[in-house]
């Protein structure tokens, strides 16, 4: 039957700033990406369900149960790898994951239990090293391995990739596919390149509530009708875009240029709809629209 | 549930050389520290007629400032520098993750540790500091007890200014003006609230209350702290 995360209606303000407004959502197994520039309340949300942070308004059901009260917070059900995620830097990554274990109370044997996700995570030649001599990589994949361990329903990984090269970035977004096939992994990104490939479902936040909420087909299905596409020049692209908004600019040649925009009332001469677009230009529309 | 916390904290303590203090490098220092003050007890003691100074209203900074504002300002030190790295990479959200419910008890337990070695530390070398004014009497006991809210009062702000800001460099700036104000004012800026009780003489230069009060409320002032400090605010 698989697990079910449900959000809902949950609002969180600062004061008197608002900066989640009536959430609700709905997420099963597999990757839920988050989606939303700087601000838009994604850690602010990631907080609320690792019960960090308290909503003023709604509730987050997992499987059923109340997370948010469910006392203390169930952490055995619940793997969390923060944004910035560092610990002291002279325990040895084998030491925190022992100390993991422990407070999870994992009934099944620790040696065997942390040797997997050491290998499950290609940490072996590390994992008795002290964390402070841990490349930007290793850390991120101890912070999963720490946050996977003892088989939890519910991931929350803020930013997995924030501060990786390309290639950890790919070999990141590997290990999140693998581990998101028998739990619910909710993601938080401004990064599109790490939803595009594996996430089951999509939801952009934008002015403190949701601005879209399904899959990748169906973000690019519902932004194509309204994203234009036209080749024009120098002096034209400078006037057009005073009238509209462009998503992405691309130079084809020596005053040539591409652009895509967002559709208006009035349709641009010698604009035509595409077949295909990028996730980045759907997303730019959700953002811009 | 309750059984569940303590589990908890079981699993705290098994941890502590592993997680908090590798191989107890921050126990070491303390313990050095302490070693330190203990050799200066016995080889620069106080005054034989210290109580008489005292009944006649004297200020005895020179005698009394090791342990009035010498031996908790090391306390403090070392509780900033055993909570310096949680603030550092944000790893206190990390530990708190882990650590559920409205007290991040091992926050509490950590600073306890370091505090009550100082306790004792600073008691056991107060009893050979003032040994010429009496040795293992009550009149001694009183003597070295009297300085222990110090010890808590300043370490436990340390930890709140950090705990608050999540600044160790905050922590330190704010219980160094503070420490700094009340050793060159000689106790008269924060009077009911200074660390100087004992060194300012309140006790015969204003009345005993006054000295007592003192006493309790640094001891409630820190409790105050300690709360602050570790309550999750969720």
């Amino acid at each position: 039957m698989g697990n079910r995360l449900s959000i809902e209606n949950v609002s969180f303000s600062y004061g008197k700033n608002t900066v989640l407004d009536n959430i609700s959502f709905t997420c099963r197994d597999g990757i839920t990406a988050l989606l939303g520039n700087n601000g838009a309340g994604k850690t602010t949300l990631m907080n609320i369900l690792t019960g960090l942070n308290k909503p003023s308004h709604g509730r987050v059901m997992l499987n059923g149960i109340d997370l948010l009260k469910t006392k203390p917070y169930p952490i055995d059900q619940v793997g969390y790898l923060p944004q910035n995620f560092d610990v002291y830097g002279n325990v040895t990554g084998y030491d925190l994951l022992s100390y993991v274990f422990d407070l999870k109370k994992i009934k099944k044997n620790k040696k065997e239990t942390i040797d997997e996700v050491v290998e499950r995570f290609h940490l072996t030649s590390v994992i008795n090293k002290r964390i402070g001599k841990y490349s930007g990589g290793y850390k991120r994949r101890l912070g999963i391995a720490q946050a996977v361990i003892g088989k939890p329903t519910l991931l929350i990984i803020d930013e997995p990739t924030a501060g990786l090269d390309p290639e950890e970035r790919a070999q990141f977004r590997k290990y999140l596919s693998e581990i998101s096939k028998d739990s619910i992994t909710l993601i938080s990104t401004h990064i599109i390149e790490d939803v595009e490939l594996y996430s089951q479902q999509i939801v952009i936040l934008k002015d403190h509530s949701i601005a879209f909420n399904g899959s990748v087909a169906e973000m690019i299905a519902e932004s194509i009708t309204n994203i234009r596409t036209l080749e024009t020049d120098f002096a034209a692209l400078m006037d057009l875009r005073k009238k509209v908004t462009i998503i992405e600019e691309k130079r084809l040649g020596t005053d040539r240029y591409r652009i895509r925009f967002i559709k208006d009332k009035q349709d641009v001469a010698g604009s035509y709809q595409e077949k295909e677009i990028s996730l980045e230009n759907a997303y730019i529309y959700f953002q811009n629209r | 549930m309750r059984t569940s916390i303590f589990k908890t904290d079981n699993v705290f303590f098994k941890h502590y050389f592993k997680i908090y203090d590798i191989r107890g490098f921050k126990l070491k220092i303390t313990a050095a520290l302490l070693l330190l003050l203990f050799l200066y007890s016995v080889f620069f003691p106080a005054p034989s007629n210290y109580l008489l100074s005292l009944r006649a209203k004297y200020r005895l900074f020179s005698v009394d400032r090791l342990y009035d504002y010498t031996v908790p300002l090391l306390a403090a030190l070392m509780t900033a520098f055993a909570f310096f790295n949680d603030y550092k990479n944000q790893t206190y959200r990390f530990l708190g993750y882990y650590h559920p419910g409205p007290f991040n008890r091992p926050m509490v337990y950590r600073w306890a540790i370091i505090v009550f070695l100082f306790c004792i530390g600073s008691f056991v070398s107060a009893g050979f500091y003032y040994r010429n004014v009496s040795f293992f009497g009550l009149t001694g006991f009183f003597l070295s007890v009297r300085f222990l809210p110090n010890i808590v009062f300043l370490s436990a702000l340390m930890l709140c200014v950090t705990a608050l800001t999540k600044n160790s460099y905050a922590g330190l700036f704010v219980t160094l003006v503070y420490y700094i104000l009340d050793l060159f004012s000689e106790g008269r800026l924060f009077k009911l609230f200074s660390m100087g009780a004992n060194a300012a003489n309140f006790y015969y230069a204003i009345s005993p209350e006054y000295y007592l009060f003192n006493r309790l409320l640094l001891c409630l002032a820190a409790g105050c702290f300690l709360g602050l400090a570790c309550y999750q605010r969720r």
